[in-house]
């Protein structure tokens, strides 16, 4: 692809990580070999991060309650949640254990499906990136590093495979933030070759706001997310970014 | 379907929404720069949600179902009152404010002339252009927040960053030329 033929929508649209695999490639092609696009992408690069620097910290917040509601809304909801509770209180006590181990037969059926690992050739290495709190992304990072350890262990090929979150990417590994912690206990007993790490950067960013940070356990800390990442590239992994 | 698991499930979505009043509260501050209407608009857009919570029908959504809730509240702010906008008072403050000490200090540093070159852009270019920078959605997610199409997304937001970097230049501290003189004493 010559860089006449990269617009800059398709050009932005590879700043935000929005093309398939197969174009990432032939832009990054393009950039190896023209010095203009290379300029062209540091600059809307550049122009990214100011925007998130630019809005780090907006003056002025209010900390508010939780959500403003009139007084008597609230107390027809106080109302009619102790009603609630004395009327379905019993069958709340006996559906409660049904609920619990209705939510969980996915998990379950993840450890029974545990298979013995065979050990042939190389160990091929992959470094997952999250930096998004959005619940698809956390939920696509897990279902993704699963799929990719799942299929190489029935495949009976030897694969390690390192999750690395930084900005807001790091509420999947905190233990009073992140919805996942069951799935990632269990994900790191299963697959010993299975590493999670945190941004080191992004902990002291938190801890500077005043932020408990507290992360899950068997959870590492990078220097810095970049810093990881390059010297996993240098080391020749595969990278992901989710 | 328990009572008590339904009672929990309402504690667990207000607590998620909570979680997200940081980062709504930025992006609001990012289209309209001005703190207590950006604090209003979020509270606004929570109230909504917690009453039309039955809406979110997978609740992995919930990130981008928030967030088209204040673009709508947004929206419907800005039509409240557009008519009041006080043209007198934009012309006050670009006579009061140009070439100021202080004007031209704030505009020296990086964050100020970002947020004024965010401010100056168009609304609907303002609005894509934080959701893609700011809260890293996909171009099909803020196409389903804002409810345009997908190819409105990326030319509006192409159009953002080209504009962005005019402003940037344009806003950028002038530098004067010094020219030295020799004076030569007898």
């Amino acid at each position: 692809m010559e860089q006449q033929n990269i617009s800059d929508e398709h050009l932005n649209a590879f700043i935000d990580n929005q093309l398939e695999s197969s174009e990432r490639i032939q832009v990054f092609d393009s950039i190896r070999r023209n010095d203009n696009l290379k300029d062209r992408v540091c600059e809307l690069s550049g122009l990214k991060e100011m925007m998130q620097h630019a809005y780090n910290s907006p003056p002025g917040q209010r900390q508010a309650a939780l959500v403003k509601q009139s007084s008597w809304s609230m107390q027809l909801q106080i109302i009619a949640a102790c009603l609630l509770l004395l009327i379905g209180g019993v069958s709340g006590w006996f559906s409660h254990n049904w609920a619990v181990n209705e939510a969980n037969p996915n998990i379950r059926d993840i450890v029974n499906a545990t298979q013995p690992a065979v050990a042939s050739g190389n160990v091929r290495k992959v470094i997952v990136h999250v930096s998004n709190s959005n619940p698809l992304k956390l939920q696509a990072t897990l279902d993704e590093t699963e799929s990719l350890l799942q299929s190489y262990r029935q495949s009976h090929h030897l694969i390690q495979v390192e999750v690395i979150a930084n900005k807001h990417g790091v509420d999947l590994l905190r233990a009073n933030v992140s919805n996942y912690k069951k799935r990632i206990t269990l994900l790191q007993e299963k697959y010993p070759n299975l590493k999670f790490m945190v941004c080191g950067q992004t902990l002291g960013k938190l801890r500077q706001k005043g932020e408990a940070v507290a992360l899950l356990p068997h959870t590492g800390v990078a220097t810095s997310a970049a810093e990881q990442i390059n010297k996993r590239l240098s080391e020749g992994w595969g990278y992901i970014r989710i | 379907m328990s009572i008590i698991s339904l009672l929990c499930r309402r504690n667990d979505f207000q607590d998620r929404i909570e979680q997200l009043r940081p980062r709504l509260y930025r992006l609001a501050y990012s289209w309209s720069h001005n703190a207590a209407l950006a604090d209003d608009l979020v509270q606004e857009a929570m109230i909504k949600a917690l009453k039309n919570a039955n809406q979110l029908r997978d609740p992995l959504l919930l990130n981008s179902w928030l967030f088209s809730i204040m673009a709508n509240c947004w929206r419907d702010h800005f039509r409240q009152h557009k008519e009041m906008e006080d043209i007198d008072e934009l012309e006050d403050f670009h006579y009061a404010h140009n070439n100021t000490p202080e004007f031209t200090h704030a505009q020296s540093q990086i964050v100020a002339r970002v947020r004024a070159a965010v401010e100056a852009l168009p609304l609907a270019q303002r609005q894509v252009v934080t959701l893609v920078d700011l809260e890293e959605f996909s171009y099909i997610e803020v196409a389903s927040i804002l409810n345009i199409p997908i190819g409105t997304v990326m030319s509006r937001l192409c159009r953002a960053r080209s504009r962005m970097k005019d402003l940037l230049n344009e806003f950028a501290p002038q530098r004067t030329v010094h020219t030295e003189k020799i004076r030569r004493i007898k």
